[in-house]
C-alpha cells in the first residue's frame, strides 16, 4: 500500500497509466476505490492518474481536524509535491470538487483545468436552491421501503441526522452493491472528527475568489443533483467555464455512468491540451 | 522454478486480511470458507487494498479484474477465503509456468 505524507498526514494513493497528470478527488464518506472501479481504467491509456483517499477515508490517517476545502487542498498540495506532480487536470466529485476549486483558488499555476462533478461549495450554499431539487422527491421514495425518512424540507437536512440512517440503505454502487451498507467507516468519522461541521467552511473560498478563478472549468452536475444552482453559478461568473448537464444517474453518475463520463472528460482534457476553444 | 504452495499462499492472505481489518470489529475468525463480504464485511477499498498487498507480497501483477468478472458471470457478488486463495495460486503457478526456461 502506498502513502505520500502531506502536511504530516499520510495519505494512501494509486497511481495508473501514463501521459498528462490527471488527479481525481472523491467525495466525503467515498475512497479511491469510488474512481478505481469506474473512470480510471478508461483514462490511463491517455493520462497518468493519480487517485487517493481524502484524510479520514478509506485508509489515509483519521485526524480528529482538518476536514475543510480548505485543509483539504492543502493535503492535495502535499500530495501533488510529494509525487513530483506540478501541474495537473483536477477533477472532484461531490465534495471533493469543493476542494478540487479550492485548489485552484489559492494554486492557479498548479492546476491545468478542473473538473468539478456535481459539487456543493460552502460559499455558493445561497445559490444552490435545494429547495428546488427536483431528484428529491425520487430520493424519498427510493430510500422509504428501508425505513429512511428524510425531512420535507431538502434544506434543513442535518447531516447528523440523516446519516446514521443512510446505514439502513443497501449498497448502491461497488463490490458490495446489493449487500447491507459497510459503514464503519463513515460511523468513525462522524463520531470522531469535526468532518461534518468543517464541509461547510468558507475560508477564503468566498465567492470573489471563485470568480477570480481562470483555469478553464468544466462543471459537470446531474439533471437532479440538489446542487444545479452551483452549476449555474459557476458557468454564469468563472471566465472560462461550461457546463454539462448528465442525465444518466444522479449526484453518483460518475459511478453510474463511467464510460459516459470517462469519454468526455478524455474529450475536456485533449482540447484543453491542444489548446482548441470548446 | 519457484512453486507455490497453496497453504503458504493461505497463511499469507489471512496474515495480509487480519492486518488490514487491523482493530475493527470482527463477529468471527477469518477462516477458509469465510465470505470476504458478507462476513468479514470488506468494503470496495478494503477489497482493492486486498488485492493490491497480495501482488506487493509476491512481487506479481495479478487479473484481479478476470478474478471478479468469473464472479459476476457464476451470478455470485460474494467469495469465500479460499476461493481468492485458489485464483492467487493458479495465478502464481501460471506466471512461474510462463517464465520456466
Amino acid at each position: 500500500m502506498r502513502k505520500v505524507l502531506a502536511q504530516g498526514v499520510n495519505l494512501h494513493y494509486q497511481q495508473h497509466g501514463l501521459g498528462s497528470d490527471v488527479i481525481l478527488v472523491h467525495g466525503v464518506f467515498s475512497n479511491l476505490s469510488y474512481w478505481l472501479l469506474s473512470v480510471l481504467p478508461k483514462l490511463v491509456n491517455r493520462h497518468r492518474v493519480t487517485i487517493y483517499d481524502l484524510r479520514g477515508h478509506g485508509f489515509s490517517d483519521v485526524t480528529p481536524t482538518g476536514y475543510t476545502s480548505g485543509e483539504m487542498a492543502e493535503d492535495l498540495r502535499g500530495l501533488m509535491e510529494g509525487l513530483g506532480i506540478e501541474r495537473a487536470h483536477v477533477v472532484g466529485h461531490s465534495f471533493g470538487g469543493a476542494i478540487a476549486l479550492h485548489y485552484a483558488v489559492r494554486y492557479p499555476g498548479r492546476v491545468r483545468s478542473l473538473v468539478i462533478a456535481d459539487s456543493a461549495v460552502p460559499a455558493l450554499r445561497p445559490y444552490s436552491s435545494i429547495a428546488n431539487w427536483a431528484g428529491y422527491s425520487e430520493l424519498q421514495k427510493l430510500v422509504e421501503p428501508y425505513g429512511v425518512e428524510l425531512p420535507e424540507d431538502p434544506d434543513r437536512w442535518d447531516l447528523a441526522e440523516v446519516l446514521p440512517q443512510l446505514s439502513k440503505l443497501p449498497t448502491f454502487v461497488g463490490l458490495r452493491q446489493g449487500l447491507p451498507r459497510q459503514d464503519r467507516r463513515m460511523r468513525r468519522l462522524v463520531a470522531n472528527t469535526t468532518c461534518l461541521d468543517d464541509l461547510q467552511a468558507v475560508d477564503d473560498m468566498t465567492e470573489d475568489r471563485i470568480r477570480a478563478v481562470t483555469a478553464p472549468t468544466l462543471a459537470l452536475y446531474s439533471d437532479r443533483s440538489p446542487f444545479i444552482g452551483v452549476c449555474r453559478y459557476l458557468e454564469e461568473h468563472l471566465p472560462y467555464c461550461r457546463s454539462f448537464i448528465e442525465s444518466e444517474g444522479d449526484h453518483f453518475f460518475p459511478a453510474i455512468a463511467p464510460e459516459a463520463l470517462a469519454n468526455l472528460m478524455l474529450e475536456y482534457f485533449a482540447s484543453i491540451e491542444s489548446q482548441r476553444t470548446w | 522454478m519457484i512453486v507455490i504452495e497453496r497453504d503458504t499462499v493461505l497463511s499469507d492472505v489471512i496474515a495480509i486480511l487480519e492486518e488490514l481489518m487491523g482493530d475493527w470489529e470482527r463477529p468471527e475468525d477469518i477462516r477458509e470458507d469465510s465470505l470476504i463480504l458478507e462476513e468479514l464485511g470488506l468494503e470496495s477499498i478494503d477489497a482493492v487494498a486486498l488485492g493490491t498487498e497480495i501482488e506487493e507480497k509476491y512481487q506479481r501483477t495479478l487479473p484481479f479484474a478476470q478474478f471478479l468478472v468469473e464472479l459476476q458471470a457464476q451470478e455470485r457478488r460474494d467469495f469465500t477465503v479460499g476461493q481468492l486463495v485458489d485464483f492467487v495460486t493458479r495465478a502464481l503457478s501460471a506466471d512461474d509456468a510462463a517464465e520456466a526456461p
